[in-house]
Protein backbone atom coordinates (compact mmCIF):
# COMPACT_ATOMS: atom_id res chain seq x y z
CA UNK A 1 0.00 0.00 0.00
CA UNK A 2 1.27 3.43 -0.86
CA UNK A 3 0.49 4.65 2.61
CA UNK A 4 1.32 8.33 2.85
CA UNK A 5 -0.47 9.69 5.87
CA UNK A 6 -1.30 13.32 5.40
CA UNK A 7 -1.02 13.98 9.09
CA UNK A 8 -4.72 14.12 9.75
CA UNK A 9 -5.29 11.39 12.24
CA UNK A 10 -7.72 13.14 14.54
CA UNK A 11 -11.37 12.52 13.58
CA UNK A 12 -10.84 9.59 11.29
CA UNK A 13 -14.47 8.94 10.46
CA UNK A 14 -15.07 12.11 8.54
CA UNK A 15 -12.21 11.97 6.05
CA UNK A 16 -11.94 8.22 6.16
CA UNK A 17 -11.92 7.80 2.42
CA UNK A 18 -9.64 10.71 1.78
CA UNK A 19 -6.35 9.29 2.94
CA UNK A 20 -4.91 6.22 1.23
CA UNK A 21 -3.53 4.77 4.46
CA UNK A 22 -6.82 5.01 6.28
CA UNK A 23 -8.73 3.73 3.27
CA UNK A 24 -6.34 0.80 3.01
CA UNK A 25 -6.77 -0.08 6.64
CA UNK A 26 -10.53 0.23 6.40
CA UNK A 27 -10.42 -2.09 3.41
CA UNK A 28 -8.48 -4.70 5.38
CA UNK A 29 -11.00 -4.51 8.19
CA UNK A 30 -13.77 -4.92 5.63
CA UNK A 31 -11.93 -7.88 4.14
CA UNK A 32 -11.65 -9.60 7.51
CA UNK A 33 -15.35 -9.05 8.09
CA UNK A 34 -16.12 -10.42 4.67
CA UNK A 35 -14.17 -13.60 5.50
CA UNK A 36 -16.16 -13.91 8.69
CA UNK A 37 -19.39 -13.43 6.78
CA UNK A 38 -18.46 -15.93 4.09
CA UNK A 39 -17.66 -18.61 6.66
CA UNK A 40 -20.70 -17.84 8.79
CA UNK A 41 -23.16 -17.97 5.91
CA UNK A 42 -21.68 -20.99 4.19
CA UNK A 43 -20.82 -23.08 7.25
CA UNK A 44 -23.93 -25.29 7.24
CA UNK A 45 -23.26 -26.03 3.57
CA UNK A 46 -19.56 -26.72 4.11
CA UNK A 47 -20.77 -29.51 6.38
CA UNK A 48 -23.52 -30.87 4.13
CA UNK A 49 -22.65 -34.11 2.42
CA UNK A 50 -24.86 -33.57 -0.62
CA UNK A 51 -23.01 -30.36 -1.38
CA UNK A 52 -19.71 -32.20 -1.65
CA UNK A 53 -20.95 -34.56 -4.31
CA UNK A 54 -23.08 -31.95 -6.07
CA UNK A 55 -19.92 -29.95 -6.67
CA UNK A 56 -18.70 -32.60 -9.04
CA UNK A 57 -21.87 -34.31 -10.23
CA UNK A 58 -24.02 -31.35 -11.14
CA UNK A 59 -24.19 -30.18 -14.71
CA UNK A 60 -21.17 -27.93 -15.39
CA UNK A 61 -23.12 -25.51 -17.55
CA UNK A 62 -25.74 -25.03 -14.86
CA UNK A 63 -23.07 -24.35 -12.28
CA UNK A 64 -21.37 -21.90 -14.66
CA UNK A 65 -24.70 -20.17 -15.28
CA UNK A 66 -25.33 -19.96 -11.56
CA UNK A 67 -21.91 -18.41 -10.94
CA UNK A 68 -22.54 -15.92 -13.73
CA UNK A 69 -26.00 -14.99 -12.46
CA UNK A 70 -24.80 -14.49 -8.92
CA UNK A 71 -22.49 -11.73 -10.11
CA UNK A 72 -25.18 -9.16 -11.02
CA UNK A 73 -26.95 -10.21 -7.84
CA UNK A 74 -23.85 -9.37 -5.79
CA UNK A 75 -23.57 -6.03 -7.57
CA UNK A 76 -27.20 -5.37 -6.68
CA UNK A 77 -26.56 -6.44 -3.12
CA UNK A 78 -23.62 -4.02 -2.93
CA UNK A 79 -26.01 -1.32 -4.06
CA UNK A 80 -28.67 -2.17 -1.49
CA UNK A 81 -26.63 -3.43 1.45
CA UNK A 82 -23.01 -2.71 0.58
CA UNK A 83 -19.93 -4.53 1.71
CA UNK A 84 -18.18 -1.20 2.06
CA UNK A 85 -19.38 2.31 1.87
CA UNK A 86 -19.77 2.72 -1.81
CA UNK A 87 -20.94 5.49 -3.96
CA UNK A 88 -20.79 4.64 -7.64
CA UNK A 89 -21.24 1.77 -10.05
CA UNK A 90 -17.50 1.09 -10.16
CA UNK A 91 -17.55 0.57 -6.40
CA UNK A 92 -20.45 -1.85 -6.56
CA UNK A 93 -18.71 -3.97 -9.18
CA UNK A 94 -15.45 -3.90 -7.23
CA UNK A 95 -17.28 -4.94 -4.07
CA UNK A 96 -18.93 -7.83 -5.85
CA UNK A 97 -15.57 -9.04 -7.19
CA UNK A 98 -13.95 -8.73 -3.78
CA UNK A 99 -16.82 -10.75 -2.29
CA UNK A 100 -16.18 -13.46 -4.89
CA UNK A 101 -12.45 -13.50 -4.16
CA UNK A 102 -13.07 -13.76 -0.43
CA UNK A 103 -15.70 -16.47 -0.92
CA UNK A 104 -13.44 -18.62 -3.11
CA UNK A 105 -10.59 -18.29 -0.62
CA UNK A 106 -12.85 -19.04 2.35
CA UNK A 107 -14.44 -21.97 0.54
CA UNK A 108 -11.12 -23.55 -0.45
CA UNK A 109 -9.65 -23.01 3.00
CA UNK A 110 -12.64 -24.45 4.86
CA UNK A 111 -13.03 -27.45 2.56
CA UNK A 112 -9.33 -28.24 2.95
CA UNK A 113 -9.55 -27.87 6.71
CA UNK A 114 -12.63 -30.11 6.86
CA UNK A 115 -10.90 -32.70 4.65
CA UNK A 116 -13.57 -32.39 1.98
CA UNK A 117 -10.78 -31.48 -0.41
CA UNK A 118 -7.81 -33.77 -0.26
CA UNK A 119 -5.31 -35.77 -2.20
CA UNK A 120 -6.62 -38.04 -4.92
CA UNK A 121 -9.10 -35.53 -6.28
CA UNK A 122 -9.08 -34.40 -9.86
CA UNK A 123 -9.05 -30.73 -10.85
CA UNK A 124 -12.71 -30.98 -11.91
CA UNK A 125 -13.72 -32.16 -8.51
CA UNK A 126 -11.77 -29.47 -6.66
CA UNK A 127 -13.03 -26.68 -8.94
CA UNK A 128 -16.64 -27.83 -8.75
CA UNK A 129 -16.69 -28.21 -4.98
CA UNK A 130 -14.93 -24.93 -4.30
CA UNK A 131 -17.00 -22.91 -6.79
CA UNK A 132 -20.32 -24.28 -5.58
CA UNK A 133 -19.55 -23.49 -1.94
CA UNK A 134 -18.26 -20.06 -2.90
CA UNK A 135 -21.76 -18.98 -3.96
CA UNK A 136 -23.36 -18.83 -0.50
CA UNK A 137 -20.03 -17.57 0.81
CA UNK A 138 -20.06 -14.63 -1.56
CA UNK A 139 -23.51 -13.62 -0.35
CA UNK A 140 -22.23 -13.88 3.22
CA UNK A 141 -19.14 -11.83 2.38
CA UNK A 142 -21.32 -9.16 0.85
CA UNK A 143 -23.68 -9.02 3.80
CA UNK A 144 -20.91 -9.10 6.37
CA UNK A 145 -20.63 -5.37 6.46
CA UNK A 146 -24.25 -4.76 7.15
CA UNK A 147 -24.47 -7.63 9.65
CA UNK A 148 -21.13 -7.78 11.41
CA UNK A 149 -20.13 -4.16 10.98
CA UNK A 150 -19.77 -2.05 14.07
CA UNK A 151 -21.62 0.88 12.59
CA UNK A 152 -24.90 -0.96 12.18
CA UNK A 153 -26.55 1.75 14.25
CA UNK A 154 -26.09 4.66 11.94
CA UNK A 155 -27.31 2.99 8.79
CA UNK A 156 -26.48 4.79 5.64
CA UNK A 157 -29.49 6.86 4.74
CA UNK A 158 -28.74 6.40 1.08
CA UNK A 159 -28.87 2.63 1.41
CA UNK A 160 -32.01 2.85 3.45
CA UNK A 161 -33.71 4.96 0.82
CA UNK A 162 -32.63 2.67 -2.03
CA UNK A 163 -33.95 -0.36 -0.19
CA UNK A 164 -37.31 1.11 0.52
CA UNK A 165 -38.25 1.23 -3.14
CA UNK A 166 -40.57 -1.43 -4.49
CA UNK A 167 -37.81 -2.86 -6.67
CA UNK A 168 -35.43 -2.87 -3.73
CA UNK A 169 -37.83 -4.80 -1.54
CA UNK A 170 -38.45 -7.40 -4.22
CA UNK A 171 -34.73 -7.68 -4.97
CA UNK A 172 -33.91 -8.37 -1.33
CA UNK A 173 -36.74 -10.89 -1.21
CA UNK A 174 -35.20 -12.75 -4.15
CA UNK A 175 -31.76 -12.75 -2.52
CA UNK A 176 -33.20 -14.03 0.76
CA UNK A 177 -35.17 -16.70 -1.05
CA UNK A 178 -32.17 -17.80 -3.09
CA UNK A 179 -29.98 -18.04 -0.04
CA UNK A 180 -32.47 -20.11 1.95
CA UNK A 181 -33.37 -22.30 -1.02
CA UNK A 182 -29.68 -22.88 -1.66
CA UNK A 183 -29.23 -24.02 1.93
CA UNK A 184 -32.05 -26.53 1.86
CA UNK A 185 -32.33 -27.68 -1.76
CA UNK A 186 -29.21 -29.90 -1.86
CA UNK A 187 -30.48 -32.17 0.90
CA UNK A 188 -32.38 -35.38 0.27
CA UNK A 189 -34.99 -34.26 2.74
CA UNK A 190 -36.72 -31.91 0.32
CA UNK A 191 -37.42 -34.78 -2.06
CA UNK A 192 -38.43 -37.00 0.85
CA UNK A 193 -40.78 -34.44 2.40
CA UNK A 194 -42.42 -33.83 -0.97
CA UNK A 195 -43.02 -37.57 -1.26
CA UNK A 196 -44.35 -37.96 2.27
CA UNK A 197 -46.79 -35.07 2.03
CA UNK A 198 -50.36 -35.62 1.04
CA UNK A 199 -51.94 -33.31 -1.48
CA UNK A 200 -53.80 -31.43 1.26
CA UNK A 201 -50.65 -30.76 3.20
CA UNK A 202 -49.07 -29.31 0.09
CA UNK A 203 -52.13 -27.16 -0.46
CA UNK A 204 -51.96 -25.95 3.14
CA UNK A 205 -48.30 -25.04 2.81
CA UNK A 206 -49.07 -22.26 0.31
CA UNK A 207 -51.32 -20.09 2.54
CA UNK A 208 -49.08 -20.79 5.53
CA UNK A 209 -46.05 -19.55 3.56
CA UNK A 210 -47.98 -16.46 2.48
CA UNK A 211 -49.20 -15.78 5.99
CA UNK A 212 -45.73 -15.99 7.50
CA UNK A 213 -44.32 -13.79 4.76
CA UNK A 214 -46.98 -11.22 5.37
CA UNK A 215 -46.40 -11.34 9.12
CA UNK A 216 -42.79 -10.40 8.43
CA UNK A 217 -43.91 -7.34 6.50
CA UNK A 218 -45.60 -6.17 9.67
CA UNK A 219 -42.59 -7.10 11.75
CA UNK A 220 -40.51 -4.85 9.54
CA UNK A 221 -43.02 -2.15 10.09
CA UNK A 222 -42.80 -2.54 13.86
CA UNK A 223 -39.10 -2.04 13.57
CA UNK A 224 -40.06 1.38 12.32
CA UNK A 225 -38.56 1.08 8.87
CA UNK A 226 -41.30 0.97 6.33
CA UNK A 227 -44.36 2.49 7.79
CA UNK A 228 -47.27 1.90 5.49
CA UNK A 229 -48.14 5.05 3.67
CA UNK A 230 -51.53 6.24 4.91
CA UNK A 231 -54.33 5.34 2.56
CA UNK A 232 -52.78 2.06 1.42
CA UNK A 233 -55.05 -0.78 2.48
CA UNK A 234 -53.52 -3.92 4.00
CA UNK A 235 -54.98 -5.89 1.10
CA UNK A 236 -53.15 -3.80 -1.41
CA UNK A 237 -49.94 -4.35 0.57
CA UNK A 238 -50.64 -8.08 0.61
CA UNK A 239 -51.21 -8.28 -3.13
CA UNK A 240 -48.55 -5.81 -4.11
CA UNK A 241 -45.75 -7.11 -1.93
CA UNK A 242 -46.41 -10.50 -0.35
CA UNK A 243 -48.07 -12.26 -3.25
CA UNK A 244 -45.60 -10.91 -5.80
CA UNK A 245 -42.69 -11.82 -3.55
CA UNK A 246 -44.09 -15.34 -3.08
CA UNK A 247 -44.41 -15.79 -6.82
CA UNK A 248 -40.77 -14.75 -7.18
CA UNK A 249 -39.85 -17.15 -4.37
CA UNK A 250 -41.43 -20.06 -6.24
CA UNK A 251 -39.57 -19.13 -9.42
CA UNK A 252 -36.30 -18.96 -7.49
CA UNK A 253 -37.03 -22.39 -6.00
CA UNK A 254 -37.76 -23.85 -9.40
CA UNK A 255 -34.49 -22.43 -10.69
CA UNK A 256 -32.51 -23.78 -7.75
CA UNK A 257 -34.10 -27.25 -8.10
CA UNK A 258 -33.25 -27.25 -11.79
CA UNK A 259 -29.69 -26.12 -11.10
CA UNK A 260 -29.10 -28.92 -8.60
CA UNK A 261 -30.67 -31.47 -10.90
CA UNK A 262 -33.46 -32.11 -8.42
CA UNK A 263 -36.12 -31.55 -11.07
CA UNK A 264 -34.88 -34.33 -13.32
CA UNK A 265 -37.27 -37.12 -14.12
CA UNK A 266 -40.10 -35.66 -12.07
CA UNK A 267 -43.69 -35.52 -13.23
CA UNK A 268 -45.21 -32.05 -13.09
CA UNK A 269 -47.30 -32.57 -9.91
CA UNK A 270 -44.25 -33.88 -8.01
CA UNK A 271 -42.15 -31.00 -9.25
CA UNK A 272 -44.81 -28.55 -8.12
CA UNK A 273 -45.01 -30.05 -4.64
CA UNK A 274 -41.23 -30.04 -4.37
CA UNK A 275 -41.21 -26.37 -5.36
CA UNK A 276 -43.83 -25.51 -2.75
CA UNK A 277 -41.93 -27.46 -0.08
CA UNK A 278 -38.70 -25.66 -0.92
CA UNK A 279 -40.74 -22.47 -1.20
CA UNK A 280 -41.59 -22.61 2.49
CA UNK A 281 -38.09 -21.95 3.87
CA UNK A 282 -37.35 -19.74 0.86
CA UNK A 283 -40.42 -17.61 1.62
CA UNK A 284 -39.22 -17.11 5.17
CA UNK A 285 -35.78 -16.24 3.83
CA UNK A 286 -37.32 -13.73 1.46
CA UNK A 287 -39.37 -12.12 4.19
CA UNK A 288 -36.58 -12.11 6.74
CA UNK A 289 -34.07 -10.61 4.30
CA UNK A 290 -35.90 -7.33 4.48
CA UNK A 291 -35.89 -7.49 8.25
CA UNK A 292 -32.24 -8.41 8.64
CA UNK A 293 -30.66 -6.17 6.01
CA UNK B 1 -8.44 16.07 1.02
CA UNK B 2 -9.47 17.93 4.09
CA UNK B 3 -13.24 17.62 3.93
CA UNK B 4 -14.54 17.49 7.47
CA UNK B 5 -18.25 17.48 6.75
CA UNK B 6 -20.05 14.13 6.68
CA UNK B 7 -20.96 14.74 3.04
CA UNK B 8 -17.42 13.70 2.16
CA UNK B 9 -18.84 10.28 1.42
CA UNK B 10 -20.52 11.50 -1.73
CA UNK B 11 -17.13 12.29 -3.26
CA UNK B 12 -15.62 9.42 -5.19
CA UNK B 13 -13.57 7.60 -2.59
CA UNK B 14 -9.98 6.64 -3.09
CA UNK B 15 -9.68 2.97 -3.80
CA UNK B 16 -6.70 1.32 -2.13
CA UNK B 17 -4.35 -0.59 -4.41
CA UNK B 18 -5.05 -3.71 -2.35
CA UNK B 19 -8.75 -3.50 -3.17
CA UNK B 20 -8.01 -3.39 -6.89
CA UNK B 21 -5.77 -6.41 -6.40
CA UNK B 22 -8.34 -8.46 -4.48
CA UNK B 23 -11.08 -7.48 -6.92
CA UNK B 24 -8.80 -8.54 -9.78
CA UNK B 25 -8.25 -11.92 -8.13
CA UNK B 26 -12.01 -12.26 -7.71
CA UNK B 27 -12.60 -11.47 -11.38
CA UNK B 28 -9.96 -13.99 -12.43
CA UNK B 29 -11.38 -16.71 -10.18
CA UNK B 30 -14.94 -16.29 -11.36
CA UNK B 31 -14.13 -15.88 -15.04
CA UNK B 32 -11.62 -18.73 -14.84
CA UNK B 33 -14.04 -21.05 -13.09
CA UNK B 34 -16.85 -20.31 -15.53
CA UNK B 35 -14.52 -20.81 -18.50
CA UNK B 36 -13.25 -24.07 -17.05
CA UNK B 37 -16.76 -25.37 -16.36
CA UNK B 38 -17.95 -24.51 -19.86
CA UNK B 39 -14.84 -26.10 -21.35
CA UNK B 40 -15.47 -29.22 -19.28
CA UNK B 41 -19.11 -29.33 -20.32
CA UNK B 42 -18.22 -29.13 -23.98
CA UNK B 43 -15.15 -31.36 -24.13
CA UNK B 44 -15.44 -33.68 -21.18
CA UNK B 45 -15.07 -37.35 -21.79
CA UNK B 46 -18.61 -38.79 -21.59
CA UNK B 47 -17.36 -42.35 -21.26
CA UNK B 48 -18.75 -44.48 -18.42
CA UNK B 49 -16.70 -45.01 -15.27
CA UNK B 50 -13.70 -47.21 -15.96
CA UNK B 51 -12.21 -48.31 -12.68
CA UNK B 52 -8.72 -49.68 -12.25
CA UNK B 53 -7.90 -51.21 -8.87
CA UNK B 54 -4.40 -51.80 -7.64
CA UNK B 55 -3.19 -53.32 -4.40
CA UNK B 56 -1.01 -50.91 -2.45
CA UNK B 57 0.31 -53.19 0.28
CA UNK B 58 -0.46 -56.22 2.38
CA UNK B 59 -0.36 -56.00 6.14
CA UNK B 60 -0.56 -58.75 8.72
CA UNK B 61 -2.77 -57.49 11.55
CA UNK B 62 -3.58 -59.06 14.84
CA UNK B 63 -7.02 -60.27 13.78
CA UNK B 64 -6.74 -60.45 10.03
CA UNK B 65 -4.71 -59.69 6.97
CA UNK B 66 -5.31 -56.37 5.30
CA UNK B 67 -4.89 -55.52 1.66
CA UNK B 68 -4.95 -51.82 1.03
CA UNK B 69 -6.09 -50.90 -2.46
CA UNK B 70 -6.49 -47.85 -4.59
CA UNK B 71 -9.38 -47.39 -7.04
CA UNK B 72 -8.72 -45.03 -9.94
CA UNK B 73 -11.56 -43.91 -12.19
CA UNK B 74 -10.13 -43.58 -15.68
CA UNK B 75 -13.51 -43.05 -17.32
CA UNK B 76 -15.34 -39.80 -17.87
CA UNK B 77 -18.33 -40.20 -15.56
CA UNK B 78 -18.31 -40.50 -11.78
CA UNK B 79 -19.34 -43.66 -9.93
CA UNK B 80 -21.22 -43.82 -6.62
CA UNK B 81 -21.40 -46.77 -4.21
CA UNK B 82 -18.64 -48.48 -6.06
CA UNK B 83 -18.37 -52.09 -4.93
CA UNK B 84 -14.82 -53.45 -4.89
CA UNK B 85 -14.18 -57.16 -4.51
CA UNK B 86 -10.97 -59.00 -3.81
CA UNK B 87 -10.50 -62.73 -4.34
CA UNK B 88 -7.77 -64.97 -3.06
CA UNK B 89 -7.26 -67.89 -5.41
CA UNK B 90 -5.22 -70.87 -4.37
CA UNK B 91 -4.23 -74.03 -6.21
CA UNK B 92 -7.64 -75.57 -5.48
CA UNK B 93 -9.64 -72.60 -6.65
CA UNK B 94 -11.29 -69.69 -4.84
CA UNK B 95 -10.18 -69.55 -1.25
CA UNK B 96 -11.71 -66.36 0.10
CA UNK B 97 -13.43 -63.15 -0.96
CA UNK B 98 -13.74 -59.75 0.67
CA UNK B 99 -15.49 -56.61 -0.48
CA UNK B 100 -15.64 -52.91 0.25
CA UNK B 101 -17.85 -50.07 -0.96
CA UNK B 102 -16.47 -46.69 -1.94
CA UNK B 103 -19.05 -43.93 -1.54
CA UNK B 104 -18.06 -41.86 -4.44
CA UNK B 105 -15.35 -41.92 -7.10
CA UNK B 106 -15.36 -38.99 -9.50
CA UNK B 107 -13.75 -39.15 -12.90
CA UNK B 108 -9.98 -38.77 -12.84
CA UNK B 109 -9.86 -39.13 -9.07
CA UNK B 110 -8.71 -41.97 -6.87
CA UNK B 111 -9.85 -43.24 -3.48
CA UNK B 112 -8.21 -45.78 -1.18
CA UNK B 113 -9.75 -48.59 0.83
CA UNK B 114 -8.93 -51.88 2.48
CA UNK B 115 -10.01 -55.53 2.30
CA UNK B 116 -9.74 -57.88 5.26
CA UNK B 117 -8.87 -61.54 4.74
CA UNK B 118 -8.56 -64.20 7.37
CA UNK B 119 -5.88 -66.02 5.38
CA UNK B 120 -2.45 -64.72 4.62
CA UNK B 121 -2.67 -63.51 1.01
CA UNK B 122 0.94 -64.51 0.38
CA UNK B 123 0.93 -67.70 -1.56
CA UNK B 124 -2.45 -66.93 -3.13
CA UNK B 125 -3.27 -65.22 -6.35
CA UNK B 126 -5.04 -61.92 -5.63
CA UNK B 127 -7.73 -60.65 -7.98
CA UNK B 128 -9.14 -57.18 -7.43
CA UNK B 129 -12.06 -55.86 -9.42
CA UNK B 130 -14.86 -53.33 -9.35
CA UNK B 131 -18.20 -55.14 -9.33
CA UNK B 132 -20.71 -52.35 -9.88
CA UNK B 133 -21.74 -48.80 -9.13
CA UNK B 134 -24.69 -46.45 -9.01
CA UNK B 135 -24.88 -43.38 -11.18
CA UNK B 136 -24.80 -40.43 -8.77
Amino acid sequence: MSGRDDGMSEPVRAEAWGSPAVAGRAFLVGLARAFGGAILFALPLFMTMEMWSLGSTMDELRLALFLALVFPMLVGLAYYAGFEESSDARDFVLNALVAYAVAFAASAAMLLLLAVLGPGMSVDEVVGKTALQAIPGSIGAMLARSQLGGEAEDEDEDEERRRDTYGGELFLAVVGALFMAFNVAPTEEIVLIAQMMTGWQAVALVPVSLLIMHAFVYAVEFRGQTALAPGISPWSEFLRLTVVAYALVLLVCLYVLWTFGRAEGLAFPELLIETVVLGFPAAIGAAAARLIL
Amino acid sequence: MAGSAPEVRTEPRQIPLLEWLVAGIGALLVAGTIAYLVYQALWRDQAPPDVRIVALRVLALEHSHLIEFRAVNEGGEPAAQLLVEGELIGPDGLAETAEATLDYLPSGSHRDGGLFFSRDPHGFELRLRAKGYARP
